[in-house]
């Protein structure tokens, strides 16, 4: 008996993929002109990644991580982040009530802390008034009188440090969808900010204005005028060339437009009023903590549904570690150190300067924006460091190569409106080494220096690697 | 001493392959005495401290980078080497994607599939430990298989195979060199022209050589089928060589069958003949070492002598002629013999095979037994590439594991033999050289060229000892080859090679010959 594909092979020419030595592949082409070569390299976590992936395509696992990683994509495409307050952090979360600080990334106690972290840790220390000045709240973060807690295992986010304390307001998102709650710091606008480490008097003005006036108004703006849908401003911004990391002007823009009459309804004295919208229309990146908010919630509806799937959901840094976190294993971080970002720099800094990856912003590209949709923000594209245009949309292409779906709710033209790389599978990004992209700003590797410049980053492979070996052993 | 450098280039990876033909084209390099280009695994170190080549900055790479190891005569020749390397690895990286926004090419099996959906045929060549993973992949996706690696390990072939019975896919290989599919050359084949017989071989060279054989007699090859030379060891069971006498069987365009095996085990023959008693095609069968009583042999079923023989039968069944497998005519080899050993001085008497084809060695090896009386070597042979070792006469396989362990295949690279063909005619005392050059896609450019310039220096060599210099060759190879056997065939003439008209030929000469030594001995 001859199986029908034996019979098939042996009645034409063959139509093949090629792995390994490549002289093989010339002497074919006569034959078979679409022979297709594969870029093979053995994988860098040698055979015990290679048995781990192999364990998890045979026939009894494989449909089961598919259909796990089915119901986190159903999860993740379907969600619908909205922005529906704005309150003090402590009201939050409430460990914020007692002398603690949430900061970005993987856990981190303050001895291994870099420059923007410690920055920001004691300039909101000054914030909240524990100390008198800057160095007795160093001398008190020392003696360890302030507790530290990611962002991330209180269901939150925070740009850069990550360093939120108790009164600083959050924007508070809802998934009206699946029903999650997520939350991030206000944007500080630009110059010297907290996020990068500064702490200076000038920071602590805009925290105090954004604490006293910024936040309690756009709360109650929201609270009387309604909640703003973010899953449609999210999307038109896209084709408006924001990718919703390095570039959310079109996205802040749309948001004030659904803000500003709910503004009006406030009756604020003219100079508020006016000072207010100054401050979001002049913060281009003002969008950016909403999307990280929208992110999260986005990834946590997917974390929810995720057992046995192999599906990121967080990726963020804490200066030091970059952590990774997969569906099917909950909360458990996957670590491994941080790359430093390479990109362009303001005058007079240099990638010297830089400080190692930081940041929960990759939020972002951990649900498909970001760098996984670089090719839908031309514009900044030279400033992120990459090479040009070209490069960007083989960067987005790649990105498809190492995801679950594509979301066709965020649609890039420059791909011919292909949707979004969403959903990062650590078994592809395992097999083909293909590190995820992320964009970044870059900050001072010193502390209150602020801001020096932005690029991209990749996530380190060794997480993803883990993840993998991980879900090997879960999966039974 | 002469001077050592070592280059590393961190997370790089090329092919086996790819990084032979660097080593090549380094060694070649005047004053370079020796270069090698592999990737840092610690079997590759061991290998290049076991060669003096394990520079100290080499000794910390890991198995992800890649090491460029020279050996040369001065400074300024071990830097030009080092700045070679680096063109020459820069000329062989695959090409970026160029045009705008074309994707980059796939790192995966999975990602080839997405641009190839309709992919029937996976090659795969990679290192032996990561081959069975690759393979085990493809068949899950459905594809059929030719694995060109070896170093898979027997139950992991074991496994391969099972899982592509289970699938109805044909799994070529492991250690499967070559195979033809519709003409198609997989691995290093041979240009043969399309025709009725169908070969099944756990031979790589084997199969190279009848296929040769059925074109230069006038005849085409349907398919030829490849298996990995354990198929028919007990454990294996002979999966990959009865599917495809059975997918033959079937294929309309298949008149001919021809089995061509390495010896196996005596159970796993028998499945084979007990097959072919179902099959109404006509078939002929070469089994080395065959162990099995086989069937009565009728016009529809011959059991060949030789390889050429095979070939002779399967050209006759498939013109409807009735086969004859008499074997090789002995007449016009006879006449050969003598001429070969005419004129020779007196301490000439042994012959030594150089070859590069596992079979084709063990078939040369077989004539000389046949025609020495001697006693069988009292002890295992102490090194596993040699073939045969009976009174003087020696057959060495260079393309066994023991050569090519950190080497370039002669297939490849012919520097080894060469050298061993020199340094054994200074001693003075080898009558006859056989050699095997083998032609078709993936081999040496121009092998004849390349063995012309040893044998210059061999006969010069042989002459500081009152010897004179007898080579005689076999070509597998069709004129259609890149390499073309006329051409090929023209070239050793000119250097003073003898070149038989198969090496079942030169086999049987190279036995008659170290007959007559031995009996004048």
């Amino acid at each position: 008996m001859v199986s029908q594909p034996i019979d098939a092979l042996l009645s034409g020419a063959p139509r093949a993929v090629n792995i390994g030595v490549e002289q093989f592949v010339r002497p074919l082409r006569a034959w078979d002109s679409d022979i297709l070569s594969v870029d093979w390299a053995p994988p860098p976590g040698g055979i015990p990644l290679a048995q781990a992936l192999d364990r998890l395509e045979a026939p009894e696992i494989a449909p089961r991580i598919e259909a796990a990683n089915a119901r986190v994509v159903e999860r993740f495409l379907g969600a619908r982040p909205a922005l529906v307050d704005v309150q003090p952090a402590a009201q939050i979360v409430p460990l914020l009530r007692e002398r603690a600080l949430l900061h970005a990334g993987p856990p981190i106690v303050w001895e291994e802390m870099t420059g923007p972290m410690r920055g920001a840790a004691i300039g909101a220390v000054l914030h909240e008034g524990w100390a008198e000045d800057e160095q007795a709240a160093e001398a008190m973060l020392g003696a360890g009188e302030v507790g530290f807690t990611p962002c991330h295992h209180v269901g939150g986010v925070g740009p850069m440090g990550g360093i939120t304390s108790g009164s600083m307001p959050v924007l508070v998102v809802h998934d009206t969808a699946w029903g999650g709650r997520s939350f991030c710091t206000l944007n500080e606008g630009v110059g010297r900010v907290l996020r990068f480490g500064a702490y200076g008097p000038e920071v602590q003005r805009r925290l105090g204005w954004i604490r006293e006036e910024l936040g309690p108004i756009v709360g109650r703006a929201l609270r009387v005028g309604g909640a703003v849908d973010l899953a449609s401003i999210m999307a038109r911004a896209l084709t408006m060339g924001d990718e919703l990391h390095q570039r959310n002007t079109a996205a802040t823009l749309l948001l004030l437009r659904e803000l500003a009459p709910r503004l009006a309804e406030l009756g604020l004295p003219g100079a508020q009023h006016r000072t207010v919208l100054e401050f979001m229309a002049g913060t281009e990146q003002f969008f950016l903590n909403v999307a990280m908010a929208a992110c999260k919630v986005i990834a946590d509806a997917g974390s929810a549904v995720g057992a046995e799937s192999s599906i990121v959901t967080a990726m963020a840094r804490n200066g030091v570690a970059f952590g990774v976190r997969m569906a099917a294993t909950g909360d458990r971080w996957f670590t491994a150190p941080v790359n430093t970002p390479r990109g362009l720099y303001f005058g007079g800094y240099s990638q010297e300067d830089a400080s190692p990856d930081i940041g929960d912003s990759a939020i972002t590209e951990t649900v498909g924006l970001g760098g996984f949709c670089l090719a839908a923000a031309p514009a900044v594209v030279p400033y992120l460091g990459v090479g040009g245009f070209d490069e960007a949309l083989v960067i987005s292409r790649e990105m498809q190569t190492i995801v679950a779906a594509s979301n066709p709710n965020l649609a890039i033209p420059a791909l011919d409106f292909a949707g979004a790389a969403t959903g990062i599978d650590v078994r592809r990004t395992a097999a083909t080494s293909v590190e995820p992209i992320i964009n970044t700003g870059i900050a001072h590797r010193s502390a209150g220096v602020g801001q020096v410049g932005a690029g991209t980053v990749r996530a380190p492979l060794a997480c993803f690697e883990q993840a993998v070996l991980a879900l090997a052993e879960t999966v039974v | 001493m002469m001077p050592i450098a070592g280059l590393v280039k961190p997370n790089t990876y090329r092919d086996s392959v790819a990084l032979m033909l660097v080593s090549t084209k380094l060694a070649e390099m005047p004053g370079v005495a020796q270069a090698s280009a592999m990737m840092g695994t610690p079997a590759n170190k061991e290998i290049l401290a076991a060669t003096d080549l394990l520079a100290p900055t080499l000794e910390h790479a890991r198995p992800n980078d890649l090491c460029i190891a020279v050996d040369a005569a001065d400074d300024d020749t071990l830097e030009r080497a080092l700045r070679n390397a680096e063109s020459l690895l820069a000329g062989g990286a695959a090409p970026a994607g160029t045009v705008l926004g074309s994707t980059r090419r796939p790192r995966t099996l999975e990602g080839a599939l997405r641009d190839r959906p309709d992919a029937n045929l996976a090659l795969i060549s990679v290192p032996g430990e990561y081959a069975a993973f690759e393979a085990r992949r493809a068949l899950r996706a459905g594809l059929h298989v030719f694995l060109f690696s070896d170093n898979v390990p027997l139950d992991e072939e074991v496994q391969l195979k099972q899982l592509a019975r289970e699938q109805g896919l044909l799994i070529m290989g492991p250690d499967c060199g070559t195979a033809l599919i519709a003409g198609a050359p997989l691995g290093f084949a041979n240009a043969v022209r399309p025709g009725k017989v169908g070969i099944v071989a756990s031979s790589g060279t084997g199969l190279q050589e009848v296929s040769c054989l059925v074109h230069r007699l006038g005849e085409g090859v349907s398919h030829g089928l490849g298996t990995g030379s354990r198929d028919l060891w007990q454990e294996v069971g002979g999966t990959s060589f009865l599917t495809a006498l059975d997918a033959l069987a079937a294929d309309e365009g298949t008149a001919v069958l021809t089995l061509i095996a390495k010896p196996g085990a005596p159970e796993i023959q028998e499945l084979v003949y007990a097959r072919l008693a179902e099959i109404c095609k006509p078939a002929v069968v070469y089994f080395l070492g065959a162990v099995a009583t086989p069937p009565t042999a009728s016009d529809e079923l011959v059991f060949a002598a030789d390889l050429e023989d095979a070939a002779r039968c399967a050209v006759a069944l498939a013109r409807g002629e009735r086969p004859s497998a008499a074997g090789t005519s002995r007449a016009p080899v006879e006449k050969l013999a003598r001429r070969l050993i005419c004129g020779l001085g007196p301490r000439q008497k042994s012959v030594s095979g150089l070859f590069a084809g596992g079979t084709l060695a063990q078939e040369a090896a077989a004539a000389i037994r046949r025609n020495v009386r001697g006693d069988p070597p009292s002890a295992p042979q102490a090194n596993p590439g040699e073939v045969l070792h009976l009174a003087s006469h020696r057959v060495l396989d260079l393309g066994d594991d023991a050569y090519t362990r950190g080497r370039p295949h002669p297939l490849i690279d012919p520097r080894l033999r060469n050298e061993e063909l020199v340094a054994q005619a200074a001693s003075g005392t080898v009558a006859l050289f056989l050699v095997d050059v083998i032609l078709g896609y993936g081999t040496h450019a121009e092998p004849a060229d390349a063995l012309s310039g040893a044998v210059a220096r061999a006969r010069a060599a042989a002459l500081e000892q009152d010897a004179q210099l007898r080579v005689l060759a076999s070509i597998t190879g069709t004129d259609d080859d890149p390499q073309g056997f006329g051409r090929q065939r023209r070239a050793l003439e000119k250097a003073g090679v003898v070149v038989a008209e198969s090496a079942t030929e030169a086999g049987l000469v190279a036995g008659l010959v170290a007959g007559l030594l031995s009996s004048a001995a």
